[in-house]
């Protein structure tokens, strides 16, 4: 079995009256790829903060790699890859000096693979972060991620300013490490079809909770949107359990469930004779339904 | 190591030189001072010592910049290395003042102590609370100084009651606990505070994409509760009258940072600075003659000055006001936000105060007993730096659709105005009545903003 990676348990964070995460419990195993999902503003950031001891939580507690984040050690700091949302730096550095200076800070600097990353990249090692655009910067970001080829990788919204050849360039990059080298990863994001790519786990947040946490495939084994003709006038709650959105008119109705039993459904065709097509929905439509 | 080695090499590049001036100046004017120094005149002490807190400022401020990079917080080592670098800068600092005043016969430990504690409790506020304390308490000092002038019963001498503040038997001792203490409280905020103050404060609001309204509204939040708690009781303006001069604001902040129009911002505040700084400089050349002394807070203006212009992309347009260098990340259009004049407002009023301080530290390093025409000059900077944006906020709806070169046209025009009412005005009123007018424009400036932040806008269309 594998080990347990990342850890938050009961995790609570608010800034002044706004709670951000209310009791927020997850793991990350070894060796996972697992895809942070929200909208903008539902936590991720501050989740993944709380996580790598950046932030301190209210209440809970955050382990990485089986040690308290807010007191990580440097051993342990050796072994995390971490790429912000914002690059945050000296502005004055120019590309090389800035992947200098962040090598300097490890005991190990894989420089052949971050002058090969430039390269794949088209990052000119001799530009100034200053005059960097918001993509290369992000760019920058994950190379200095990589450099010295840590054990877990923690992306907080990576792709959002990639260019779609760099995007499938990064995805590629992170299937080759999950593959090759066993690495655990966790990358925020609400580009969905990126995550589909990867194939990776999920976790969705919504309302400063994890709502879901799984496989892909499960989750939209699990989420089916049902459109429904009745001969008979549909009452204003339809009888299934965990109904995520419905829409009812009269005798038709479109309703997205979590979860439905073969027999809810004959029971509801015998009672309302009515005629139900399943749909089966993509990444983005589930996270439009559960996010709406 | 390399990493400290960059460590260094950023702040040398960024305010090295700035600080190196501040420390050649006051260098000079200990020279040609010592007497005075020797003799421990008070009011030459105590310029002295602002000077110095002035300095740490400018460090802190610094430092805060260098530490707020959050994810570096993650790198091996990178706290330690941080703490090398500053136990190098540091004692540039604090240790010269000490010697110096040292060689002029003050008490070396209690001076050092007295410095490191007062820097060191600066600092974490600074830190803790954003520099907006700093100000208010230069502030309360600025008006302490003017009552001073004029012999009111509020006189107090600072430099006698820090000098003897000793009630100690030992005193020795005592100041070796003030510097352990202070150096408790340096390592402690340095240690803790980019993992708890900024990001506590940056992550406030969950705007992740906006840097510029995250600083903003870090730096500002203490001041605008603390000013709410203040105005409170004293400013109860009525509904109707608080819509509309929200209205008035609105139309004034999509017409300031309009595309374009910034442009001509600019230049209309490179006017009202020209004619600011010229005037200051004028007043000091015509002293120069009767006394010496003063090229260096001339010397002072011209660094002010120039560090005011290099330190801001004002030369290329790329809209951002002037004169805004304590923080180059300045408004544009595209982090347009509704707090934006109340950040606008607050931190020209706080690059004000900030510079103030140091003319009036200079000034009264250089001038014991008529400082009238600073009082003036300081009054009126406070004046243009506040009132003229509230007037045109006030003003705003005489343009009914906001035009760039239609408001730059008229806020040339109200400079000009002002500049010449006050020139006018200056041998009429006494630096108490412009100190009074000064507090009325504070009061309008804060009730303006205390109301602007209940209002819903949507400022996602601007024309």
């Amino acid at each position: 079995m594998s080990e347990i990676t990342l850890s938050l348990t009961g995790i609570c964070k608010s800034f002044g009256e706004k709670k951000v995460l209310k009791s927020v419990d997850f793991t990350v195993p070894e060796g996972t790829i697992i895809g942070l999902m929200g909208k903008n503003g539902a936590g991720k950031s501050t989740l993944i903060k709380c996580l790598l001891g950046l932030l301190k939580p209210d209440e809970g507690n955050a382990e990485v790699l089986g040690e308290a984040s807010w007191n990580m050690s440097v051993a342990t700091k050796h072994r995390i890859g971490y790429v912000p949302q914002i690059l945050t730096g000296f502005r004055w550095m120019r590309v090389e000096t800035m992947l200098d200076y962040t090598g300097s800070f490890y005991k190990y600097w894989n420089n052949s693979k971050v002058i090969s990353l430039l390269k794949k990249w088209d990052l000119d090692p001799w530009s100034k972060i200053s005059s960097l655009s918001v993509g290369e910067r992000q760019k920058l970001a994950i190379i200095q991620a990589m450099g010295h080829e840590p054990d877990v990788y923690v992306f907080d919204e990576p792709v959002a300013s990639l260019d779609p050849v760099a995007r499938r360039e990064f995805i590629k990059q992170l299937i080759e490490l999950n593959m090759n080298e066993n690495k655990t990863m966790l990358f925020s994001t609400h580009i969905s079809s990126d995550l589909e790519r990867v194939a990776a786990d999920i976790a969705l947040l919504k309302d400063g909770i994890i709502s879901f946490k799984g496989d892909l495939s499960e989750l939209k084994e699990r989420v089916k949107r049902l459109h429904i003709r009745a001969s008979k006038e549909l009452p204003q709650s339809l009888p299934f359990h965990r109904i995520i959105n419905s829409q009812i008119n009269h005798k038709s109705a479109v309703v997205t469930v979590d979860g439905i039993t073969e027999e809810e459904l004959i029971a509801f065709k015998s009672s309302y004779q009515a005629i139900i097509t399943i749909e089966t929905l993509n990444l983005e439509d589930i996270f439009l339904e559960l996010n709406q | 190591m390399k990493s400290i080695r960059y460590i260094l090499l950023s702040y040398f590049q960024q305010h090295f030189f700035g600080s190196l001036l501040t420390v050649i100046g006051i260098l000079i004017w200990l020279v040609a001072n010592y007497q005075l120094l020797a003799n421990h005149a008070p009011k030459s002490f105590l310029g002295f010592f602002f000077a110095l807190l002035c300095m740490t400022l400018i460090m802190g401020q610094h430092l805060k910049r260098l530490i707020k990079s959050n994810s570096s917080a993650l790198l091996p080592h990178y706290r330690r290395d941080q703490l090398i670098a500053v136990a190098i800068i540091l004692p540039f600092f604090v240790i010269w003042p000490a010697i110096i005043l040292g060689f002029f016969s003050y008490p070396v430990l209690r001076i050092l102590a007295l410095y490191l504690f007062t820097s060191a409790i600066i600092l974490w506020f600074t830190f803790r609370y954003g520099e907006n304390l700093l100000v208010l308490l230069v502030l309360v000092w600025l008006i302490r100084f003017n009552y001073e002038l004029v012999d009111l019963p509020l006189q107090l001498n600072l430099s006698a009651f820090f000098l003897d503040f000793w009630p100690f038997n030992y005193p020795n001792l005592m100041a070796s606990l003030f510097i352990l203490i202070s150096i408790y409280i340096y390592v402690h905020f340095i240690k803790n505070f980019n993992r708890v103050s900024i990001l506590e404060f940056e992550n406030a609001d969950g705007d992740e994409s906006d840097p510029w309204a995250k600083d903003y509204d870090r730096a500002t939040r203490f001041t605008k509760r603390m000013a709410q708690k203040m105005l409170k009781p004293v400013i109860n303006i009525p509904p109707n009258i608080t819509q509309r001069l929200m209205h008035l604001a609105r139309s004034f902040q999509f017409a300031l940072f309009s595309p374009g129009f910034v442009v001509y911002y600019n230049a209309f505040m490179l006017v009202v600075v020209l004619l600011y700084m010229g005037s200051i400089l004028l007043i000091l050349y015509s002293e120069i003659g009767k006394n010496p002394r003063y090229i260096i807070p001339i010397l002072f203006l011209v660094y002010q000055f120039a560090a005011s212009f290099l330190s801001t992309d004002f030369l290329q347009h790329r809209g951002r006001l002037p004169f805004l260098w304590l923080n180059s990340q300045v408004p544009t259009k595209k982090s347009f936000s509704k707090s934006v004049v109340f950040s606008y407002l607050l931190v020209a009023w706080k690059q004000y105060v900030v510079i103030s301080l140091l003319y009036t530290v200079l000034l009264m390093l250089l001038s014991y007993s008529d400082l009238s025409g600073f009082i003036f000059l300081y009054t009126f900077g406070a004046f243009v730096f506040t009132v003229i944006p509230l007037l045109s906020l006030l003003l705003s709806n005489l343009v009914t659709s906001p035009d760039a070169k239609g408001w730059m046209i008229f806020n040339m025009i109200m400079a000009f105005i002002v500049v010449l009412i006050l020139f006018r005005i200056w041998h009429l009123l006494s630096y108490i009545h412009l100190s009074i007018a000064l507090g009325i424009c504070l009061v309008l400036m804060w009730a303006v903003i205390r109301k602007w932040e209940h209002i819903e806008m949507d400022f996602s269309s601007p024309d």
